[in-house]
């Protein structure tokens, strides 16, 4: 059966276990081009396990993944780490540099493995860093940087190749509330300007309203809302809110940030 | 109880590094106790048997060596946060290390002591000091060692330096200052927390504390290209000395090996063995530097960087198997051209042949950790779909590169060692 030609990332019926434990059962979701989705859950529900799912790094012990009404499921390793390197990007919780390259290496890396030149890598790469503010960092190591422009250098590194999906796994987790509103505006921005397609999973969303307006969460940046419970989707009432929001205010507001 | 467990459920090369100490332990046990009877035999000869000592504190160092590696290596770092959450952190991980190395030596001590003692244990806890049933076990064996009586608590002393030293290196190695690899400071939540954490001073000290290695590589490979020359040209002018003074008998080939021991030639040979161990963290920084110069492509990059992070923790082991290196190529050199070649006693041998397993074996437990240390790079690989070949290029190249450098190393150091006349 092939994917809807509208979704550019959709799955269908995903199980997964970890050595007998299952951590997914009969997962489905679908998503739309340029959309950002936001993926949330307590800690255990699966979220991470489902971006590992989607984007190719374990296959799924049943169910489908197509992307660009493409199977994913059913190619081979060699396969999908050729689809990662080209179409997708990965943010983890923790930014994961490598400590001996400087930052704007780490964020050239991508391009360096798709075999660019180490000039028009380096380029891309200090343009990328410039757009999120940690330009004058670009010739540091890691070790000498603060956490939050690590996280920063990790959102150029998943960006500098401009990939049809973004994989942002808990983005924010390590940091305080105002750097996680700063990576968040970033990331968002540069995924709307860009088109990218996003998905974002964290376990602390707070789903009332008043913590929607601040974008400190990452709700209030996302056209949807996806939350996972025990490896299941679960249809919260507020669901249907955030996505008739998205077009308000703190949207637009994200919209219209200048990367 | 908890040594013994974690003893039996190590890893083979933990199990491995545990056997070569137990025997480099017997095997320094018995060359210690070879001095002793020699001091007994010889007692007008006071010098003669304080250069044999000496030339025991070799084998001692590089057990120790071995022992801080393994206190290093072992436990796991993946069992090290467990432990540390069941009480065993920091300040108690060294004891336990200095348990778990003290247990070999413990061993291969007793074993000493069962073979020289020949089963008449009970005469160890007599009333005079010396018994007559703790000698070298020479006739037993069929080996020309020394049948002289030993005195039980001389035995038991020197016996026990060989725990005693390992169980301090180990200590020494586990402790939570020891030379970590920088590896993965940022991927590390553990570390990346702390360091965030801290105010902007720390930080910087922080990063401060890193960079300074490469000047402390410089300066090792400094001293160390010093210190091998200067052995080298020691050991090159000290044959001409020994003609001078006419000490070189060589009719006599126990003698021979008596009058090289405390002839410069053998002090240089040691110096310029010194200075190759200091010159491996530098060596092996500065390839890596090279490595990684000039726009290198992603494989060369990595490849590079990681040798240079990784200096600290290999250069001193590999520096340490290419002066064994040399000074085997140095023994195949005087056997294929020396008509009087070398002939040590069974224990010099034995004891020679265990130093190298010994410094071998800490080239391996370092080869793990950097091993270990390289894992968080295989993970971020893997999660922005690297190919697998780049990470295998990536290890091949960095091997190559090291087994070049250091191999031209021994080589060069061996053909330019000068052997004894004939």
């Amino acid at each position: 059966m092939a994917a809807p030609p509208d979704d550019v990332l959709w799955a269908r019926g995903v199980h997964y276990a970890y050595d007998g434990s299952p951590a997914l059962q009969g997962v489905s979701i679908g998503v739309r081009e340029g959309e950002i989705v936001a993926l949330t859950g307590p800690r255990g529900s699966g979220k991470t396990t489902l971006l590992r799912c989607l984007s190719g790094q374990v296959l799924p012990e049943q169910g489908e993944v197509w992307f660009n009404s493409a199977p994913v499921h059913t190619l081979g390793r060699a396969a999908r780490e050729r689809l990662r390197l080209h179409r997708f990007g990965w943010i983890d919780s923790s930014p994961r540099l490598v400590p001996e390259l400087t930052a704007w290496e780490n964020a050239a890396l991508p391009l360096l493995l798709h075999g660019s030149g180490y000039r028009a890598a380096r380029r891309a790469a200090r343009s990328w860093l410039d757009r999120l503010d940690v330009g004058d960092c670009a010739s540091k190591r890691p070790d000498a940087l603060r956490q939050a422009q690590r996280q920063r250098v990790a959102v150029a590194r998943a960006l500098v190749h401009s990939p049809t999906v973004l994989f942002a796994d808990e983005p924010t987790a390590p940091l305080h509330q105002s750097d996680r509103a700063q990576v968040l505006r970033a990331l968002s921005a540069a995924a709307r300007s860009h088109g990218i397609t996003v998905l974002l999973a964290s376990h602390d969303f707070t789903l009332d309203q008043a913590a929607r307006t601040s974008d400190a969460t990452g709700a209030a940046l996302a056209d949807r809302i996806v939350t996972l419970t025990d490896g299941r989707r679960s249809r919260t009432p507020a669901h249907s809110g955030a996505a008739a929001r998205s077009a308000g205010p703190e949207g637009a507001a994200a919209c219209s940030l200048s990367v | 109880m908890l040594t013994l467990r974690l003893t039996l459920t190590a890893p083979p090369l933990a199990l491995l590094l545990r056997l070569l100490l137990l025997c480099a332990s017997a095997g320094i046990g018995l060359l210690l106790l070879a001095t002793l009877s020699y001091a007994l035999e010889h007692p007008g000869h006071r010098a003669a048997a304080l250069v044999r000592l000496l030339w025991c504190l070799v084998p001692l160092a590089v057990a120790a060596q071995l022992a801080a590696a393994l206190g290093r290596t072992e436990p796991r770092p993946e069992a090290r946060s467990g432990l540390d959450a069941a009480g065993l952190g920091p300040a108690r991980l060294p004891l336990l290390a200095a348990r778990t190395a003290a247990a070999p030596g413990l061993a291969g001590s007793a074993l000493v002591l069962l073979v020289t003692a020949r089963g008449d244990i009970g005469g160890l806890f007599g009333t005079d000091g010396s018994v007559h049933g703790l000698t070298l076990p020479g006739a037993a064996t069929g080996l020309p060692l020394p049948e002289q009586p030993l005195p039980a608590p001389a035995v038991v002393t020197l016996l026990s330096t060989v725990p005693l030293l390992t169980a301090l290196a180990a200590a020494w190695g586990a402790r939570s200052s020891a030379p970590a690899p920088a590896a993965g400071a940022a991927a590390e939540p553990g570390t990346s927390a702390r360091s965030h954490r801290g105010p902007a001073g720390s930080e910087q000290t922080l990063a401060g504390r890193r960079d300074d290695s490469g000047p402390s590589c410089r300066a090792g490979l400094l001293w160390g290209a010093v210190l091998t020359s200067g052995g080298l040209l020691l050991a090159a002018y000290a044959p001409q000395m020994a003609t001078v003074t006419g000490t070189a008998r060589l009719e006599d080939r126990a003698v021979r090996i008596e009058d090289l021991a405390t002839s410069p030639l053998a002090a240089g040979w040691l110096l310029a063995a010194f200075g190759l161990m200091l010159t491996g963290p530098g060596l092996a920084a500065l390839s890596g530097r090279l490595l990684g110069a000039l726009r290198p492509g992603p494989v060369r990059l990595l490849a590079g960087r990681t040798l240079v992070r990784e200096a600290p923790l290999l250069g001193r082991s590999l520096g340490a198997l290419s002066a064994v290196a040399a000074a085997l190529l140095a023994l195949a050199r005087a056997r294929l051209t020396g008509d009087a070649p070398l002939a040590p006693g069974p224990l010099v041998g034995a004891t020679a042949t265990l130093t190298g397993c010994c410094v071998a074996g800490a080239v391996l437990a370092a080869l793990t950790r950097a091993r270990h240390a390289r894992a968080p790079l295989g993970e971020l690989l893997d999660r922005i779909g690297a190919p697998r070949r780049l990470g295998r290029a990536v290890t091949l190249l960095r091997a190559g590169v090291l087994w070049a450098v250091f191999t031209a190393l021994a080589t060069t150091a061996g053909m330019l060692t000068p052997l004894p006349p004939h």
